[in-house]
């Protein structure tokens, strides 16, 4: 009963770290623009998280060392450093992003302005870290599968996509002077997929529900279906904002504006149907990147960890959330719309790809973690492979759309 | 003593180290060895503190930790109170032994005390 549980870890961990701001924000603008030119992005997105994924739970249930912890006892200090420091900057941009799309789904129901929501969203935040426990957080995700639903539902409403948009699939139609935002997107989209966060998180839960051997195969069902849950969701936004965007030539340039591609199928519903989904998501991916992140500086620096403990029992680990959330909160103020920073943060991410997950790959082929269940082959090309091309798009595009202006 | 019951390095530096009352209070960030008159080499204590892992970065970057911190955060821990040596460093003792120990009471008592709802006893 227990191990069916475990799921849950899966679920709650695909959907914070798949569906966030930079997926809503890659996926909007990749299906208003390139129509469903980028979906290939996102399933070799998706292949490369559901396999990084199953090693995080895999090295949590051999050697019963989480992610952090591991990168440090294998490397040691300074090396543990590179993919702190690369992981700090990147995520706290994409705390920043979610901050901002937990504040502009409430300024689209209320119509105030975002920008004054911005610290009634950071403070939302962290009120839900210190005061939930992990129980509490577990039972957001029925309310966010529903909230899925609605787009899908969307793209029914919406009917079948036209020959001219079905043949985008293998096809995209890439205008003169769009290769630079093109690839752009490529970068984002792996970026805001193979989210690094997201390991630690699973990796952290895989200890605190004390994972050991017998777990694996669990471990390797829900890699698969949690993330090929998250991917799911990911591609029907692409869809829905191409059925429902590139028709009208509209290209979205903020976060609220994303609205219209609910607004199409259910008007006025729709409208409020995206906000009520932007909120939930960002929530999710908000307390994901922040909580992970906490759980990588507390583990690596050997403090007690996690929600299950009130602050007083893990009183570093608490302090870090809320000094991180102090740095996302001045990010946001300074950094303009969400939209802007959830694209550059995936781009980052993807950038730092390698720096942050080649620790991971190291440590999946050493035996005195993993013992007999060391990665297969086919595993560390395929993924590595995904990765280097990530980080060299990222490389690529990002100067080349700085000089074309953004 | 078998070969297996020698302690490598590897089994020290960068180890978790666990309280009797199961803190987690740090992690091991150096070691404190001194010569014995028979010439022998002799482990006395384990390293925490910034000063000692920024020691670990850069041999430049200590006299700064050093002139900043003034070594307000360094702790050595004896090895006679290490008990166990398995997955994590464990102590003899409870946290409260440990001026290690005390970060965790520090932070609570002079930061986390003015948030509600901190579960302080």
């Amino acid at each position: 009963m227990k191990k069916a549980l475990s799921i849950t870890l899966g679920i709650m961990t695909s959907i914070g770290g798949f569906l966030d701001a930079g997926t809503i924000s890659t996926s909007a603008q990749a299906g208003a623009s390139f129509g469903f030119g980028l979906i290939w992005a996102l399933v070799l997105g998706t292949l490369a998280v559901a396999l990084l994924v199953e090693m995080a739970g895999r090295l949590a249930a051999v050697s019963k060392q989480t992610y952090a912890s591991a990168i440090r006892e294998r490397f040691g200090f300074k090396f543990f450093l590179v993919p702190l420091v690369a992981e700090f900057i990147a995520e706290t941009i994409l705390l920043a992003a979610q901050l901002g799309g937990v504040a502009v789904s409430v300024s689209l129901v209320t119509g105030l302005d975002w920008r004054l929501l911005y610290p009634v969203a950071a403070i939302f935040i962290w009120l839900v870290v210190w005061c939930a426990r992990f129980s509490v957080i577990e039972n957001g995700p029925a309310l966010l599968g529903l909230v899925v639903l609605s787009f899908i539902a969307g793209i029914i409403t919406l009917g079948t996509p036209t020959r001219d948009l079905m043949s985008t699939l293998w096809h995209p139609t890439v205008e003169p002077g769009e290769p630079a935002g093109y690839f752009f997107l490529v970068a984002g989209i792996l970026g805001s997929t193979i989210s690094p966060y997201l390991l630690h998180f699973y990796s952290s839960g895989a200890r605190e529900d004390k994972w050991d051997e017998s777990y694996l195969t669990m471990n390797r069902i829900t890699a698969i279906f949690g993330m090929g849950f998250g991917s799911i969701s990911s591609i029907a936004v692409m869809i829905l904002t191409a059925m429902a965007l590139q028709p009208l030539h509209i290209t979205v340039n903020t976060l609220g504006e994303m609205g219209i591609m609910m607004a199409r199928p259910f008007s006025i519903l729709g409208s409020i149907l995206f906000a009520v989904t932007l909120f939930a998501v960002c929530t999710g991916a908000a307390l994901e990147g922040l909580l992970s992140l906490s759980f990588m500086i507390s583990q690596g620096l050997g403090w007690d960890w996690g929600l299950d403990e009130r602050p007083a029992q893990a009183p570093r680990f608490y302090l870090v959330t809320l000094i991180i959330l102090i740095i996302a909160l001045i990010i946001g103020v300074i950094g303009g719309d969400p939209l802007k920073l959830a694209l550059y943060g995936s781009a980052l991410i993807a950038l730092v790809l390698p720096i942050v997950l080649f620790p991971l790959l190291a440590l999946m082929n050493d035996p005195s973690f993993l013992q007999d269940h060391t990665n297969h082959r086919l595993a560390n090309v395929a993924t590595a492979a995904i990765i280097i091309m990530a980080s060299l798009v990222a490389l690529v595009s990002m100067p080349l759309l700085f000089l074309s202006g953004g | 003593m078998a070969r297996d019951d020698y302690l490598v390095m590897r089994d020290l530096i960068d180890q978790q180290i666990v309280t009797a009352d199961n803190r987690s209070v740090a992690r091991v960030a150096d070691v404190e060895a001194a010569w014995q008159e028979d010439g022998r080499l002799v482990l006395i204590g384990l390293c925490v503190g910034p000063q000692a892992l920024a020691r670990r970065v850069s041999g430049r970057l200590g006299p700064i930790a050093r002139f900043l911190l003034r070594e307000k955060f360094e702790h050595v821990i004896p090895m006679e109170e290490i008990t166990g040596v398995s997955l994590d460093l464990r102590l003899r003792q409870n946290a409260v032994h440990f001026s290690v120990g005390q970060a965790d009471d520090w932070v609570v008592n002079h930061i986390l005390r003015f948030i509600p709802g901190n579960g302080r006893q």
